[in-house]
Parts: structure tokens; C-alpha cells; sequence
């Protein structure tokens, strides 16, 4: 009978875990490739694993039109010069330039009605990165009011709480900017500096970057600033401070953090040299790629909040940084050239390798930027910014499979079903990582968004 | 009329998948007495079952643009595409050597040399770093002194991908001049600049033949883009791709036979060579990795950007 059970779920590789299928001894008998048999054992090695979250953080603001809500049947002035791909999703088509995420999206949940009220880089990056336009700084300078709440990973770190090895918050990029204006909502925020991700990069030519190490060998004079802020910040708090056991705590954290960056066996953490060249290869030898790659060894490695940013400058490598999505200009072959193989390699090689090593069924994977594009091309060719509609991509961590959330209209305009917004997505996103409203509430924090009940 | 020239005539649909279709006997006989371009790609075709001999010509692995060559076929043009820049050289292939097309390090790509050697044009990025304006210069070779071919109109605007004819004195470019991708000609000395199409959506990419009569470029007025061919007056004259995916870059052979283009077809960008004569289409590149940005070397060898052995570099097929 149980074999019975067995045949026919076992057919569509749904209803059954892993777990389940070791349970049942069903490897005698199924004839599935040793390959398959090693990720389902690290699957069971891995299951009491603590869940993490990476988060490709696509800066510049990716088309949704180009992407995961293609109009097709939309007039000429809106559906742009691609075709359209079937995905895994029954009645779900993508751009025809990500056919790698069209065929795992079985594996990914897509959000078609993202939506929230700026289109501007600096407020909407905060909006998405925070949950919230708190503190928010525009392009022309101006500073929303209200204190600036922490960041996703800032928040996690916050609620998980510090503990001995590696950094629990990574950020694989640059600080993020617009023009040579930095935006706010990428660090601890009003949680303060304790909380800041521990930054690192990836350079095509020069590999792994760690500025960490930079700023002890006090090269440079921006990170040597930074820790002589942080001293001071430290040092207020000292004076003010009543639990010396929490100061202490953190200030273990710091050394311990510092002093793992600096040895040996942690830099062989961050050396995707070590990786074998088709690993490499596949997720793609460029910046992006690369830094999935490093993402998927610090959450292997233990860290459980990793952002990987696509850029630090939100405009396309023409107009200098390295490449953002903001293409104001000739959007569809920066698109075409670039952009869509980039993306499409690099997240299809993450999916792939954290489910080969049974690491996505615990680790929430994250696409999105801070808005779509507008759905109208413009004079040149390309598309500006759009935050009433637009597009997400989730995937692992126990989040449902092969799902759309929301839809778009005709034009891909406006939602015309379930309207979401980034702190909808990210209180969601924390659900799924256990930080739940009681934890948050247990360290003076809360939710700044609802459920995504499809999601759940 | 224009569609019963193109898929029915083309190459059947599983013959372009997997190994070098013109090992399938029927092109095997085209290309053999085609000579020219045909006889290069059927040499380095090899034997049946093997897949293309190509000559790896650069090997730093950086993403390229869209490379070309100097007449006498010694000099490779194309575009390195750094972290926070795109940059053109110029390859010295017998020397193996190489030189940035300008010491400014001036954000450009798309160069391509005039007939007589003696003009490269290129796309330049004017106001880097910001949103960008790009125009169309001309290097006098000899000189070395820049000019600009044909800036904006009165507005931002972008000038882009400039191909010459094969007389030299006139070149064919994309701008969105007019509010969107469209197709112009104009003078070597940036005189008499006529407008070529007047769709609202996408032409851009043109290519000249070689015999100065026509121009292939890539279109999205059927749905995707897709490969045509004009007259120089910008009337359509035949459409070649008939598909749901994306075909982009076309490129003439020296003998106006063969026409090579950019397709997504199967998912991921290849190569493909159509006959002109005989209308049959095969995959030229043939590879599991992407291969992209196709341009003729005066020999009839065909070159394209590729990212084959892991990084992307520029491969040529062997004689």
C-alpha cells in the first residue's frame, strides 16, 4: 500500500519530502542517479540547518515587462521587441531572455502587483530595503521625516542576536548610491551601527574584496573613518549603557567577527577560487554571477543574512558604476547584451546548486529592486521608473512553489488583483526565517507589513 | 508575399539543432560551390560529427561587443566591456598586440573600418557619466583626429551602430531622433541624413551589402525581432525570420551570399548563417555556451563573441 502511494507521488515529485522518502527506504528501488541520492542526503544533513535569506537586491529597478510579467498582446509603444517563453507555471509566460528561470520556475514563486507611492531611487530603495520611507533622502536631497528604520538583514541580526563565527548580515557590493548621492535603508538604521552589514565585493580581475581588511590595514581612509565612528558610537554607548553584559557581548562580537575576516580559514570562506571551474562557470564569471556564488558559500558557511547587490550605482554601465538597472536609455539591448543573460545564469545557477546541496529547502532566496519600469517606452528607447506595478521573484525557505501573486493589467500599468508592497513582501519574507511578530515584539520591534497569505 | 520566403524555404527546423547542420549533406553541396565565405565555414566545419574549428583570438575573458575588421583582415575592432567602462581596441592579430581606439579612455563600441581603411566609426558615449548621449564619431586613421558624424538633433538623442557602404562614402545608423529606434543614412561628411523607416517600434542594427543595394537590419514589427532586408531608399524588400524568438546583428558576407545573425532560438544565442541563394539556414556556432555579435573577416571567415571555454572572448573559424 505504501509502495503503492509511493508510485504515484513519486511520479510527479510532489507530496513526498525527501525525509520521508529515506524514511520509507524507497532509494533500494527508485532509479534516481547517484547525484540525486548525495542531495538527498544533504538534504537530511542539512535539515536542522537555521534558516537564512539571500537577497539579490537588483538596483536600478529591472523591467517587469522584460522579466516575469511580459505583455505580449500590449501595443507596440508597450510590449517592447521580445517574445515571450512558457514557463513551468501552467498559463504563465516570461521574457524569452530568461529561459533558465522559465524552466525552474516550478521552484520559484513569482509577485506580479509589487507596488508602493515613490519613484524615486533613494526613497523607493529605503521603501524596499526598510519597509518603510523613514528617513528616506530623495535625489534632490531632501530627508523624509521619521527615524530610519534597520534593514532586512539589520533586523534579522537583531532578532537572531549576535553569536561566535561569522557575521550573521553580509552585503556583497558597495554602499548603493544614485549619482554620487548614497541612499539610506542599507544599514542598521535606527538599530544603530552594531547592526550594519559586514560589506564585501567581488571584482571580475581582482577577485574577493573584504574592505574589512582594507580598513585594518588602514589603506582605507573612508573605512578608517567609519571604524573611528563606530569606536565613538561604541564609546557613547559605554557611558550610557546599563547592561555592561550586552556591551560586552557586542564588543566580543566585533573582535570574534574581525578577527575570523582576518584569519586563514575564514578567507577560505570568501575564496570562490576554491569552487571548481564548472561551479564558476556556471553561475557565470562576471560580478554578479560570481557574487552568488560567494552568497551561497557564506549561507553554507553559517551566515544567515547574505544581500548580494546587482550594482552600487543604479544606471547602466554606460553612464559609469557597473551596471544598474535604471536604463532610462536603450533599455532593450543593454537588456538583450547584458543584463538578461546575467541575471538569468546567475540566479538559475544559485537555485540549482543550494537545492543540489540541500541547502534551498532552508535558505529564502530574494529577487527584486526597488520598482519596475514604465510600461510606455519612451523617446529613447528605453523605460523610466515605475512603483505602481512590478515584479518579485521568491523562491526556498519554504515558501510555495510554482505560485503568481497578483496580476497586472492589459499594459501591465496598474495591479488589477492583490496589490503588495516591499513590506508586505519582507514581513513575509521574515515569517518563512522564523522572525515571527512575537520575536519582533520581544526586541522592541514589529512588522511593517501584512502577510502575503498566497505565500505562507 | 514576404512571409512564403521565409520559414517554408528555410532550413528544416531539426536540422538546426545540435551538431553542424551543414554535415546534413544538402548544404554540404551549397556551400561547396559557393567557395568565398561558404567554403571557409565548410572547411572549418570539419569532419561530420565535429563541431566548428575556431581560432581563440583574445583570451583576458572580459564581455565583448560586437567585433569587426580592417579590410586587409589584420586588424580586429571591438568593444572590452570593463566594471565601469566600455572601451574599443584595436587587435593587431599577426603582431597579437593591442591598443586602446582612443588614449581618453572615451567610452565607446561598435567601430567599424570604411572600405578604404582610412575611417573607423564608432558609437561614443558624449556624456558619460550620466544618463548617457550617445553619437556617432569618425576616427580619421591616419590622423588620428576625432570628429563627430552625427550628434543630436535639438534634444537628447542616440546615435548608434553605424555601418558603412561598401563605397564608403555614406553610412547607415540607429537614433531615436524621431522618438523611437529608427534607421538612417547619411554622408561621410554628416551631410544629406535621410530617414530610412518609420515604424514606431524597434529597427536598429543595420548591416550595407556589399554591392551597396540593400541593407539587413532587425525589426519588432512582426512581434519579436526578426531579420529583413530594404533597399537603400528604406524599402522593405523581404522579410528573412519568421519566429518567436529573438534574431538580432545581422552581418553580410564579403560576397553579399551569406547573411549571419545573432538568434535566441532553443533558448540561448547562437550563430546562425542563412544562403541567400538557396534560402537554407543553419547553425553556425553550434555550442552549449552563448555565442553572440557575428562579423565577416574579408577572407570569408566569420568571428563572434563567445563564451565557450567559460569567459567571454572572440573566436574566428580556422581556414
Amino acid at each position: 500500500m505504501m509502495l503503492a502511494a509511493g508510485r504515484s507521488k513519486v511520479r510527479t515529485c510532489q507530496g513526498w519530502t525527501r525525509r520521508e522518502l529515506l524514511r520509507a527506504g524507497l532509494w533500494s528501488v527508485l532509479p534516481w542517479s547517484l547525484a540525486q541520492w548525495s542531495r538527498l542526503w544533504a538534504v537530511q544533513q542539512q535539515v536542522e540547518r537555521p534558516k537564512a535569506a539571500i537577497l539579490l537586491w537588483l538596483w536600478g529597478g529591472p523591467s517587469h515587462l522584460e522579466s516575469f510579467d511580459p505583455k505580449p498582446s500590449a501595443p507596440v509603444e508597450y510590449r517592447g521587441p521580445f517574445s515571450t517563453i512558457p514557463t513551468a507555471i501552467p498559463g504563465v509566460r516570461f521574457c524569452e531572455l530568461l529561459p533558465r528561470l522559465a524552466a525552474r520556475s516550478h521552484r520559484v514563486s513569482i509577485i506580479r502587483s509589487l507596488c508602493h507611492d515613490s519613484n524615486d531611487h533613494g526613497i523607493a530603495g529605503t521603501i524596499s530595503l526598510t519597509g518603510s520611507n523613514r528617513g528616506a533622502v530623495s535625489l534632490g536631497g531632501q530627508t523624509l521625516p521619521g527615524q530610519r528604520l534597520g534593514t532586512h538583514g539589520s533586523v534579522a541580526t537583531r532578532v537572531w542576536g549576535f553569536r561566535p563565527g561569522l557575521p550573521q548580515f553580509v552585503t556583497i557590493g558597495g554602499r548603493l548610491h544614485q549619482g554620487k548621492k548614497s541612499i539610506t535603508g542599507e544599514d542598521g538604521g535606527l538599530l544603530g551601527a552594531l547592526y550594519d552589514p559586514f560589506r564585501m565585493d567581488y571584482h571580475p580581475q581582482r577577485g574577493v574584496e573584504l574592505p574589512a581588511l582594507t580598513l585594518h590595514d588602514g589603506i582605507s581612509p573612508s573605512g578608517l573613518e567609519a571604524r573611528d565612528a563606530l569606536r565613538r558610537r561604541l564609546n557613547l554607548l559605554s557611558r550610557t549603557c546599563e547592561q555592561q553584559g550586552q556591551l560586552q557581548q557586542m564588543n566580543q562580537y566585533f573582535e570574534q567577527a574581525y578577527g575570523l575576516l582576518t584569519s586563514a580559514q575564514a578567507r577560505q570562506v570568501f575564496d570562490v577560487e576554491q569552487e571548481p571551474a564548472a561551479i564558476r562557470e556556471q553561475y557565470g564569471r562576471h560580478r554578479f554571477g560570481q557574487c552568488c556564488l560567494l552568497a551561497r558559500r557564506l549561507v553554507e558557511a553559517g551566515v544567515r543574512f547574505v544581500q548580494v547587490n546587482w550594482s552600487s550605482h543604479v544606471e547602466p554601465i554606460e553612464d559609469t558604476g557597473d551596471g544598474g538597472w535604471d536604463m532610462h536609455d536603450r533599455y532593450f539591448r543593454q537588456f538583450q547584451d547584458r543584463h538578461s543573460w546575467m541575471l538569468d545564469q546567475a540566479l538559475a545557477a544559485l537555485l540549482d546548486d543550494l537545492d543540489q546541496r540541500g541547502l534551498l529547502e532552508q535558505t529564502v532566496v530574494v529577487a527584486v529592486g526597488e520598482f519596475g519600469r514604465t510600461p510606455k517606452i519612451n523617446e529613447k528607447s528605453g523605460r523610466d521608473h515605475w512603483n505602481q506595478c512590478y515584479c518579485g521573484l521568491v523562491a526556498g525557505g519554504g515558501f510555495p512553489q510554482g505560485i503568481v501573486v497578483g496580476a497586472s493589467d492589459a499594459r501591465a500599468e496598474y495591479p488589477v488583483d492583490r496589490p503588495v508592497s516591499p513590506a508586505d513582501l519582507f514581513t513575509t519574507v521574515f515569517h518563512h526565517l522564523g522572525i515571527t511578530t512575537p520575536r519582533l515584539t520581544a526586541v522592541g520591534l514589529q512588522p511593517v507589513g501584512q502577510l502575503i497569505e498566497e505565500l505562507l | 508575399m514576404l512571409a512564403t520566403l521565409t520559414r517554408s524555404r528555410m532550413f528544416p527546423r531539426a536540422a538546426l539543432d545540435g551538431y553542424h547542420p551543414l554535415l546534413s549533406g544538402v548544404l554540404l553541396g551549397v556551400m561547396a560551390v559557393a567557395g568565398g565565405a561558404g567554403m571557409a565555414l565548410m572547411a572549418a566545419a570539419g569532419e561530420p560529427g565535429e563541431p566548428m574549428r575556431l581560432e581563440r583570438l583574445t583570451e583576458d575573458g572580459q564581455f565583448k561587443l560586437r567585433p569587426s575588421w580592417s579590410p586587409d583582415g589584420r586588424i580586429l575592432l571591438f568593444a572590452r566591456v570593463g566594471v565601469d567602462s566600455i572601451r574599443t581596441f584595436r587587435r593587431d592579430c599577426q603582431a597579437r598586440v593591442e591598443q586602446p581606439l582612443s588614449e581618453e579612455n572615451h567610452m565607446q563600441w561598435d567601430a567599424v573600418y570604411s572600405p578604404d581603411g582610412q575611417w573607423i566609426a564608432v558609437t561614443h558615449d558624449a556624456a558619460s557619466p550620466n544618463q548617457g548621449n550617445m553619437d556617432v564619431w569618425l576616427l580619421d586613421v591616419n590622423s588620428g583626429k576625432w570628429s563627430v558624424l552625427i550628434g543630436d538633433a535639438g534634444k537628447l538623442s542616440h546615435e548608434e551602430y553605424p555601418s558603412w557602404s561598401p563605397d564608403g562614402k555614406r553610412l547607415v545608423f540607429t537614433s531615436t531622433r524621431d522618438g523611437n529606434p529608427e534607421l538612417y543614412v547619411i554622408d561621410r561628411e554628416g551631410k544629406n541624413l535621410k530617414r530610412l523607416t518609420t515604424y514606431p517600434g524597434t529597427d536598429t542594427h543595420p548591416n550595407w551589402s556589399p554591392d551597396g543595394t540593400r541593407i539587413a537590419w532587425a525589426t519588432d514589427r512582426w512581434g519579436s525581432l526578426e531579420i529583413a532586408i530594404m533597399s537603400v531608399e528604406g524599402e522593405l524588400l523581404e522579410r528573412l525570420t519568421q519566429n518567436d524568438w529573438l534574431d538580432d546583428y545581422p552581418c553580410w558576407s564579403p560576397d553579399g551570399r551569406y547573411l549571419a545573425w545573432m538568434s535566441h532560438q532553443g533558448g540561448q544565442y547562437e550563430i546562425y548563417v542563412m544562403d541567400l541563394e538557396s534560402r537554407q539556414t543553419f547553425n553556425a556556432s553550434c555550442h552549449p555556451a552563448a555565442d553572440m555579435f557575428p562579423s565577416w573577416r574579408s577572407d570569408g571567415r566569420l568571428c563572434w563573441v563567445s563564451q565557450r571555454d567559460g569567459v567571454w572572448d572572440i573566436y574566428l573559424t580556422e581556414p
